[in-house]
């Protein structure tokens, strides 16, 4: 197989201009269909991998990696968060803890115009840590940041005033109107792009402080969010962290049982949908790799039947069945390989295309995202290239084969 | 010249199954050449000669008998074994050239080299010694479609020659050349033999190269019967 004359000759016949060119153009074909099937399958993963952390990435920007909250819909107390401090300083890949309020409200702007919010309380400088949320918001005073589309049914802009009604504090008279005690104006602190198209329509940001004097709910909150490491795995650590709290519980008999939860797995359904669509379209886009690979079969074949007579004069000159088996696969190895660089090639062409010059715009109410862009995963793109280069010398192996099958006398016999 | 065959076989027999019917092609052939002897087989078409000089060079195996070169019996050694023999101890000449169309005069010469592991360079070197000889050294970066048939057979011849065999088995070589080229290639053959001490053994219906060999056998019903 090491033979000095292996590569030349499998080189040679492969571009040979002999044969009125069909060999050359054989050759090319096969390199063209095995580069579109690996292209195919390089740019499903690169669109895919960047729409699904597109998402996760503007989930996980607007929330914390894990949430800790107690089960049966319980609030915690500031003593339940220094607990869940300590446990996550612990505990290796846990950053920061930052305790959040979140509840319905009603908003109005300065024109009248109401919608339904929600409000999301957070410490504004602790949360810095755990997520973007409170970006533009003051670390005191009475203000809020909202979502863009919720600011435009406000129709209020940065440094306007709208007020917030508490949904909680709502007094039915006995001549059955809604009396609401509980309002507060605040200033728009800022408007922003949450990423998440439910977010941008109907979130607002407050502090703890507005919150407590919204809901009269000072030291208590819906959940603690933790923020962790990078490199560090949500699921792991929530696992790790829901485990001290199980022992703090039963163990040491703390009086709350709580739990931590990995953001994401909140919308697994929502994951798994994305895997199971990967799964089929790289299914559906692999029938064009095999169809390449049957074609590049196919093509081999006709150059080993092309160079029948060569093979038997090789033979006749000492080439032993493994040189001629050498000159098969190293043939299938470089029209595999050229396909596999050609679909590199023209993969990465169109994703510097795509993520540089032309953008590809979506529908964000429809998609959460509003681009869509591609992301390489160079271990996805690494192992397609190396599956695919198996492929091609596993369908070189019966054109080999059958170039060493005819007899070599046979192949010399006078034409 | 050493009196040890450089090649010979022994009780060769050979047939082909056609249509239900047995043809027997080889019916016992014994047979020898001894190094420097140039050995012609002449025959009808049909006769057999391709299919011995098949047998007698390790491309296709008799039904029975033994072919010995170098005091190797051929068909004894393994599939490795018999290919080292056909690369260091054997050269082929076909009628037609089969020179390979992808590759230079130069480079087609310096194939079996290669085969034998050696390096590019050291190969090229020894052929262009081998061209120099058989009077194509102003040829070498053609590739066979840009020579003529003359040149192409004297080309094939050097491929033969390179590695320095022991025996060249040559099938009709001057079958598709023209009387004069013919015999430019006769008197190569013989010049090669004389200065090489290589044993040639050549399957002809040419008269005159049959005539200039040293001994002449014609093959008929299967059997060999020395001419001359």
């Amino acid at each position: 197989m090491s033979c000095p004359v292996v590569p030349p000759v499998a080189f040679r016949q492969i571009w040979s201009r002999a044969h009125s060119g069909v060999v050359r153009m054989v050759s090319m074909l096969s390199i063209s269909g095995i580069a579109i099937g690996v292209a195919a399958l390089l740019l499903l993963d690169a669109f895919m991998n960047g729409f699904q952390g597109s998402i996760m990435d503007f989930l996980s920007m607007a929330n914390p990696a894990l949430i800790v909250t107690a089960p049966g819909g319980g609030c915690l107390t500031g003593r339940d968060v220094d607990l869940v401090r300590a446990l996550a300083a612990s505990t290796p890949g846990l950053g920061s803890v930052s305790p959040y309020l979140e509840k319905a409200a009603v908003a109005s702007g300065e024109g009248g115009s109401v919608a339904g919010i929600l409000v999301r309380a957070v410490d504004p400088v602790a949360e810095r840590g755990v997520s973007s949320l409170s970006e533009g918001l003051p670390a005191s005073g009475s203000e809020a940041v909202l979502g863009s589309e919720l600011a435009a049914r406000l129709s209020v802009l940065e440094g306007d005033s709208i007020r917030i009604a508490s949904t909680e504090t709502v007094d039915i008279t006995s001549s059955g109107h809604a009396v609401v005690d509980t309002i507060v104006s605040v200033r728009v602190a800022g408007v922003r792009d949450f990423g998440l198209a439910e977010y941008n329509s109907g979130l607002a940001v407050v502090s703890l402080g507005t919150a407590g004097a919204l809901y009269g709910t000072t030291g208590r909150f819906s959940a603690a969010g933790v923020s962790l490491d990078p490199g560090a795995d949500a699921v792991e650590s929530s696992a790790a962290l829901s485990a001290s709290l199980r022992s703090e519980y039963v163990d040491s008999r703390y009086d709350r049982f709580m739990e931590a939860e990995a953001f994401l797995t909140r919308h697994e359904n929502l994951f798994r949908a994305f895997g199971l669509e990967r799964f089929g379209m790289t299914v559906v886009l692999a029938l064009i790799t095999v169809v390449a690979l049957l074609n590049l079969s196919s093509a081999l074949a006709m150059i080993a039947l092309e160079h029948r007579r060569d093979t038997g004069v090789l033979r006749a000159m000492g080439a032993t069945p493994g040189h001629i088996l050498g000159i098969g696969f190293l043939q299938g190895l470089i029209l595999g390989v050229s396909g596999c660089l050609a679909g590199s090639a023209f993969a990465a062409l169109a994703i510097l295309a795509v993520n540089r010059l032309v953008p590809l715009h979506l529908e964000d109410s429809v998609y959460w995202v509003d681009t869509l862009v591609a992301r390489v995963d160079p271990g996805t793109w690494l192992l397609t290239m190396g599956a695919t280069i198996a492929a091609c010398l596993a369908a070189s192996a019966l054109p080999a084969a059958s170039a060493l099958s005819v007899p070599p006398a046979e192949c010399v016999r006078h034409e | 010249m050493s009196d040890a065959p450089a090649l010979s076989c022994r009780g060769i027999r050979k047939s082909y199954r056609e249509s239900g019917a047995v043809l027997e092609v080889l019916r016992g052939i014994d047979f020898e050449a001894a190094p420097g002897e140039i050995v012609a087989v002449t025959g009808p078409s049909g006769s057999g000669k391709s299919t011995l000089l098949n047998i007698l060079g390790v491309l296709e195996p008799p039904d029975s008998g033994s072919v010995l070169i170098g005091g190797i019996d051929a068909w004894l050694s393994p599939e490795g074994g018999r290919a080292a023999l056909r690369n260091r101890r054997l050269g082929f000449v076909f009628q037609f050239h089969h020179l390979m169309e992808e590759f230079t005069v130069l480079e087609n010469v310096a194939i079996p080299l290669l085969i034998a592991g050696r390096a590019k360079a050291e190969a090229e070197e020894a052929a262009s010694a081998i061209l120099r000889e058989v009077g194509l050294e102003g040829l070498t970066g053609r590739f066979p479609s840009k020579i003529s048939g003359g040149e192409r057979q004297r080309a094939a011849m050097a491929r033969a020659l390179v590695a320095r065999p022991d025996v060249v088995l040559a099938d009709e070589p001057t079958g598709n050349l023209d009387p004069v080229n013919g015999e430019r290639l006769r008197d190569l053959i013989g010049q090669l033999a004389h200065d090489h001490g290589q044993a040639f053994v050549l399957a002809t219906h040419s008269a005159v190269l049959a005539a200039g060999s040293d001994r002449a056998y014609r093959l008929a019903s299967g059997l060999l019967i020395r001419e001359g």
